[in-house]
């Protein structure tokens, strides 16, 4: 059991054996959170919080085995109050590989299903956003430090922990294993029928789509783009008099709605029908197999060239605030100088991207292959089995292991001006390579160091990765500075695709010579250069208002073939008034 | 897992390259490495007095180099006590506090009863970019108790210790396993450099 689950619990039993008070649980939990006021309406709206009686362990229940034998392993549980409708209730929730369920205590250990709900279908929102700006997190009885939203097929609910830190652990884990079970299903998520519903029906849903819910969400970016737009009408649309069904709802949509309309951060409205970079997958957001997104790329490019001169690069913390808000900008496809940004910033951003990276980087799910391949004791083997591993990843995530090994193979040739040797340059960027959400945070310790010497090997022995992984990067200096480089530019180009390139020539290139380039595989060249043009072929279009993703992954071709480029307002409208 | 009553157990938190292990390092082997290698975390243990006999105390050195929420959450509940350290030449280290201060009053609900300390490290430089005053004030708005150390020059190490151990009101703790003299007299003797408690 998961050593804090077991404190709660302990606690709890704890403050159960307090016969003395008329309701030991409930007042003891009001007692730690003296602020939070849902607990205290709670209590004048006689929802009894009843003590949970833990003599059977819950893992041994029955019901739990019954579960754990279809669903995978049991990762997390507790009580919680479920608010579904207007109705609150006690409810058991069990977190298993791949599904959540809700189910009613009936006696001890016993339980009846409420609801089983497959992860890949569910929508999770953990009002961070709310409780950055502070003052009141409360909306109407909810106490938002408590509460997640939980969003499914045809229901919704709110989820309401009795602490902030089990909220935390619940908000990570079950992230975690819906993008886990996303990535599992192939499941390119669309929006629960509810919402489709709230769109499409009489009731304005800025709320649900908005307060940066798809943060956590996969926009329907392919084939969806009707939806997409559809909930991009209703956000920028005036609330219209609605008839609501549950005034709890109504309360919070209007919150929320007033939270949304006294933020200042102009970009995150627009963010929330952007098509997102962190936290998506990484193959969803790459223009193609052979070329990363580039906002990446120019984070790539510029630790190549400033990195190896910082000292404590990848170690150092970077101002948060500020790391924040540019990761906010590119999330919503600004343009960011990032030339004029501080190293320690750079390596914040890339960190955070990677950090948010679905299946992580090195992919969870490989994790004992590399741990099997590392243990060899044989030098040569050792490295065999690696590259081996290496071969398994998805091609995004090969592409950028290379880069990113580059830039830290760079670093390491300065390691005595940047004192990051390959040791401490793992230490500081493994855990964020491959991360191990669904073991118990005290087996993640030492599953950890593992992963910090894989991080040491890969960038001690960098040609495992493929050949020439150092120049992957190179670029003089000049071109560098100057940013309208494009000498590689006429570099064959098999596929044709001239239309988009001869757009692009008048662009700038931040990537390399074509000497650099042909270091990888002649396919790798071309292609990247490829996806050179697209990005570029979105920019000229509309760069501030363009949404590379959903560009790309609409018919890019056909766009690229339009004599009269349609402008992004054209194209947003158009299959809207199609679906009216 | 089940809980270890016996421990007492101190967490060190901290930026990257702020110090927090040379600190540590410092108070329980006595040394002091010039080197540069940032740490995953490392726990020490050392047997101290409480309360007329003798209890372990556990000391955690996290990481600063990468945050892992769920990771530094349990850190938290687990912990008895926090040092909180910074490094007076770097402002941004002291920033980087703010949010780990407002993780454990989220999560221990009322600090006023958790013995914190506020640690200036590298005291001994003199590229300062913040001052002792600065420390003070932001201590004084934690309403937590503040030094400024050196674990190069060992100064104010084993003082920020005992100290740490003189706050937690509920038990009576010493360094000195012989527990003949309370922690509050020799903590008079002890304090040599800057120490105020808020």
């Amino acid at each position: 059991m998961d050593p804090l689950d077991y404190e709660i619990a302990a606690m709890r039993r704890g403050s159960y054996d307090d016969a003395a008070s008329l309701r030991p649980h409930f007042r003891h939990l009001a007692q730690r959170r003296r602020s939070a006021p849902s607990l205290v309406l709670g209590k004048a709206l006689g929802m009894p919080w009843s003590p949970i009686r833990e003599e059977v362990s819950v893992e041994q229940s029955p019901f739990v085995l019954g579960l754990t034998s279809e669903n995978g392993e049991l990762l997390l549980d507790e009580c919680v109050q479920v608010s579904e409708g207007h109705k609150t209730r006690e409810r058991h929730l069990f977190l298993f590989r791949d599904v959540i369920v809700f189910a009613k205590l009936k006696s001890m250990a016993t339980y009846r299903l409420k609801h089983r709900v497959n992860l890949e279908d569910v929508w999770l929102y953990g009002f961070e956003d709310e409780l950055e700006d502070e003052e009141d997190a409360t909306i109407a009885e909810f106490d938002l430090r408590l509460t997640v939203f939980l969003a499914w097929e045809l229901s919704f609910c709110l989820v309401c922990f009795c602490s902030p830190e089990v909220k935390g652990h619940w908000c990570d884990t079950l992230r975690r294993n819906i993008l886990n079970a996303r990535v599992r299903t192939g499941f390119a998520s669309s929006p629960p029928d509810v919402l489709m519903k709230v769109l499409s029906g009489s009731i304005a849903t800025k709320t649900l789509t908005g307060g940066g819910m798809e943060q956590m969400i996969d926009l329907p970016i392919e084939g969806d783009v009707k939806n997409f737009v559809l909930s991009k009408q209703l956000n920028h649309q005036e609330e219209r008099s609605t008839q609501l069904i549950e005034t709890k709802w109504n309360l919070v949509r209007n919150k929320m709605k007033l939270r949304k309309g006294s933020s200042n951060k102009a970009c995150r409205a627009e963010s929330e029908t952007k098509a997102l970079l962190f936290g998506q997958q990484l193959g969803k957001i790459c223009p193609d197999e052979y070329s990363l997104p580039k906002p990446i790329m120019d984070l790539l490019v510029q630790l190549r060239k400033k990195g190896p001169s910082t000292e404590g690069v990848f170690r150092k913390p970077c101002n948060n605030k500020n790391m924040k808000d540019i990761r906010e900008r590119l999330n919503c496809s600004a343009e960011v100088d990032l030339e004029d940004q501080p190293v320690v910033l750079i390596v914040g951003l890339l960190k955070s991207f990677l950090k948010e990276l679905p299946g992580s980087l090195l992919r969870s799910d490989l994790y004992s292959k590399w741990m099997t391949a590392l243990d060899n004791e044989d030098e040569q083997q050792r490295t065999q089995e690696i590259a081996k591993v290496v071969d398994e990843l998805p091609a995004a995530n090969k592409l950028l292991l290379q880069y990113l090994i580059c830039v830290l193979h760079h670093i390491l040739e300065s390691a005595d001006i940047n004192k990051m040797d390959a040791h401490n340059l793992a230490v500081c960027i493994g855990p964020t390579l491959l991360q191990l959400d669904d073991t118990p945070l005290d087996g993640q310790r030492e599953k950890m160091q593992k992963v910090t010497e894989l991080t040491q090997f890969l960038i001690e022995n960098c040609e495992i990765l493929g050949e020439n992984i150092p120049s992957l990067l190179d670029t003089d200096e000049d071109s560098l500075s100057s940013l309208h480089h494009d000498s590689a530019y006429d570099s064959t180009d098999p596929d044709g695709d001239g239309e988009a390139g001869e757009k692009r020539s008048s662009t700038n290139t931040e990537r390399g010579s074509s000497s650099s380039c042909s270091s990888l595989s002649p396919s790798m060249t071309t292609s990247s250069w490829q996806s050179d043009v697209t990005l570029n072929t979105k920019t000229t279009i509309n760069r501030r208002c363009s949404e590379p993703i959903i560009f790309l992954s609409a018919d890019l071709a056909s766009l690229c073939a339009t004599p009269g480029v349609m402008t992004t307002a054209q194209w947003r409208e158009a299959p809207l008034m199609s679906s009216l | 897992m089940p809980e270890q009553s016996n421990d007492y157990r101190v967490v060190v938190f901290g930026a990257g390259g702020v110090g927090k292990s040379s600190l540590v390092l410092r108070f329980v082997k006595g040394t002091f490495r010039d080197t540069y290698i940032p740490t995953v975390e490392d726990t020490y243990r050392q047997v101290i007095s409480c309360d007329k006999s003798v209890c372990t105390l556990q000391i955690t050195d996290t990481t600063g180099s990468h945050q892992f929420p769920a990771m530094q959450r349990l850190s938290i509940s687990k912990g008895h006590a926090f040092i909180l350290v910074y490094s007076i030449t770097s402002k941004q280290s002291l920033e980087e506090l703010k949010p780990i201060y407002q993780q454990v009053l989220a999560i221990k609900g009322n600090v006023e009863a958790i013995p914190i300390m506020l640690v200036g490290n590298k005291s001994d430089e003199t590229q300062r970019e913040v001052e002792t005053k600065d420390g003070e004030a932001q201590a004084n708005q934690w309403k937590c108790a503040f030094m400024e150390t050196s674990a190069k020059t060992n100064h104010n190490v084993t003082e920020l210790f005992q100290e740490l151990l003189n706050l937690d009101k509920k038990r009576n703790m010493s360094l000195n396993i012989d527990g003949k003299r309370s922690g509050k007299q020799s903590r008079a003797e002890r304090l040599k450099g800057k120490c105020s408690v808020m």
